[in-house]
């Protein structure tokens, strides 16, 4: 009686076994099989378009398809959610100071290899828009996102040099260029306030926003100072040559 | 008694039970008090214990004529590496976790255990003041998701074999266990823990777990015994919610009389969720060298182990090695490797 009885439980457990085995996705980016995983989190998108989870991962396959691997650059992270607490200086120098930080994280994000690779992070952004449910993690990871689409544009720098040569802050085509990093940079703050938990963190990062808006306005752009060119990124150096 | 296994069966299901997948199970990983247990693993409930061991299955103690008092330390070669982690985890600093568990992308598992007990033919009775565990697996490193089993847990035990006058074959046996546990059962994203560390959760509880076992000689030659254990088997459990569920063992285990008269052998069941039915037996064998120590193996699919221990005056002291598959996924499996040590004071 007492085999039978074991004999049947365990057939019952194997059954029980068979039904455990669910996994969420993940899997399939760590086996490089990013069009399947496109498929599933793209289906599974589709019949719930709140699910933030998939929305996430499936911008992770984007970026895992370009080797853009969060593991390898979590170090930037940790900059970009602990910046609002990291500067307690006010004002446009408060601000560099700030900006100096994220960009010189830009270091350590990787390189696009391709504008295939544009494209992929452009879309991965894309899938990932503002949900009530989505968590804080989601919109650091699209703020990365931006970092790195951020970091390809200030990368060809031969989209500069047309501008260098022009000492006129005013000029169209800077002006153009310039409120176009203004707002990327705008919505990177933007992601990084929605990043945070704390409210008073959240308000510093919109606050260095206005700060940056204010600055590449036409009507409040007040040439920099000396010391705000010593402490201002390479990368933005260049939009000041005289 | 064939409804309390169909019960107790179905309790133990993985359906009834969340699990993290391709994570080393500690929630089944069994007795870890001695280098034996550690290396053999749940085998040791099918099977008696070596000359200064301790019998996982209370059934065995029935018969026993040990009287020893032993404190032991056993604990594996990663232990030491996940202390920080384990400091981290404790403190609630998530964002240190994650960066540590970020560095190695292979499933890895630690445990140790400080122990002290005493038995006494039939009975013994033991204390755990310190016994942790920790295993971890980290998916996708483009937005990386941690999966974090850790505990760390205090216990003591009791536990009792009983034989009746009339049926020398049929051993009965009891253990009881209390444990204060804190532990992490947990499958996160980095970047969400880096933003709110509040979502790593510290669980606490308290357990008291009633575990049967019974063991029945076959009369033959070579004494085939059919054991079986039901562990994690609560009777009254308070705080957070527990992902340990009760597990079942089974095994078959023969002696060698005349052949081998030190070596004994056991066929043993257990499945952990989410493997499949091959993984779920394996083979294990003990030589003892009568009081001066034992050697045991042990095999099964993707799983191999081997220990030695000796008994010198009062101390014991002992090295192994396991090796066990882990089906990480649909497409990968990796094996977690594990160096074990254990040092023992014999009274």
């Amino acid at each position: 009686m007492i085999l039978r009885a074991l004999v049947l439980s365990l057939a019952l457990f194997s059954v029980a076994q068979a039904e455990a085995q669910r996994y969420d996705g993940n899997e399939l980016i760590d086996n490089h099989r990013y069009d399947d995983a496109i498929r599933l989190f793209s289906s599974r998108i589709a019949q719930n378009s709140d699910d933030t989870e998939s929305r996430v991962l499936l911008a992770s396959t984007y970026a895992a398809r370009n080797g853009i691997s969060l593991a390898k650059f979590m170090g930037v992270a940790r900059v970009i959610a602990n910046a609002p607490a990291a500067n307690k200086s006010a004002g446009i120098s408060g601000m560099l100071a700030q900006l100096n930080m994220v960009f010189g994280s830009l270091s350590a994000l990787p390189d696009l290899a391709s504008s295939d690779g544009l494209r992929d992070i452009q879309t991965a952004v894309r899938v990932m828009p503002d949900k009530p449910n989505a968590s804080y993690g989601y919109y650091l990871y699209r703020a990365l996102l931006r970092l790195v689409i951020l970091k390809d544009d200030l990368r060809y720098r031969h989209k500069l040099k047309p501008l260098r040569d022009q000492c006129t802050v005013s000029d169209a085509a800077l002006q153009r260029w310039l409120e176009g990093l203004g707002s990327k940079f705008s919505l990177i703050l933007e992601d990084v306030a929605k990043g945070t938990k704390d409210p008073k963190k959240a308000a510093k990062v919109l606050g260095i926003k206005a700060k940056l808006r204010e600055v590449i306005s036409p009507e409040g752009a007040d040439a920099p100072s000396e010391t705000e060119m010593n402490d201002m990124p390479e990368a933005l150096k260049g939009l000041y040559p005289c | 008694m064939l409804r309390l296994i169909f019960i107790i069966t179905l309790l133990s299901s993985p359906a009834f039970a969340e699990r993290l997948l391709g994570v080393p199970s500690l929630m089944s990983e069994g007795p870890n008090l001695t280098l034996h247990q550690s290396i053999i693993g749940r085998a040791c409930f099918s099977m008696a214990a070596s000359a200064q061991d301790l019998d996982c299955n209370p059934a065995f103690l029935a018969d026993s004529d040990k009287r020893n008092l032993r404190l032991n330390f056993t604990g594996n070669d990663q232990a030491k590496n996940f202390a920080d982690t384990w400091k981290s985890l404790k403190s609630d600093d998530a964002v240190d976790v994650a960066e540590d568990l970020l560095n190695d992308r292979d499933p890895k598992q630690a445990q140790a255990a400080f122990s002290a007990w005493y038995q006494k033919g039939y009975w013994a009775a033991g204390l755990v003041p310190i016994r942790t565990g920790l295993s971890y697996l980290q998916r996708n490193e483009a937005y990386p998701q941690l999966s974090v089993y850790g505990y760390q847990e205090t216990e003591a035990f009791y536990k009792i074999g009983l034989v009746s006058e009339e049926n020398k074959d049929l051993r009965i046996g009891l253990q009881t266990r209390y444990v204060a546990r804190k532990y992490i059962y947990q499958k996160f994203y980095a970047l969400d823990a880096l933003a709110d560390p509040d979502i790593i959760e510290l669980n606490k509880q308290r357990v008291l777990y009633v575990e049967p076992g019974f063991a029945y000689t076959f009369d033959a030659p070579w004494k085939p015994t059919l054991a079986a254990m039901i562990s994690n088997l609560p009777l009254y459990q308070s705080g957070d919610k527990t992902p340990w569920r009760p597990e079942f063992d089974v095994g078959l285990s023969t002696s060698y009389p005349g052949f081998l008269p030190h070596f004994r052998s056991t066929t043993h069941y257990h499945r952990t969720a989410g493997t499949d039915i091959a993984h779920a037996f394996s083979w294990t064998g003990i030589y003892d060298f009568e009081r001066f120590g034992a050697t045991s193996i042990t095999l099964g699919d993707g799983l191999f182990g081997a220990g030695i221990d000796g008994h010198i005056a009062m101390v014991t002291a002992g090295i192994g090695y396991r090796n066990e598959r882990i089906d990480v996924d649909s497409w990968n499996k990796k094996n977690v490797e594990s160096t074990f040590f254990e040092l023992g004071l014999n009274f």
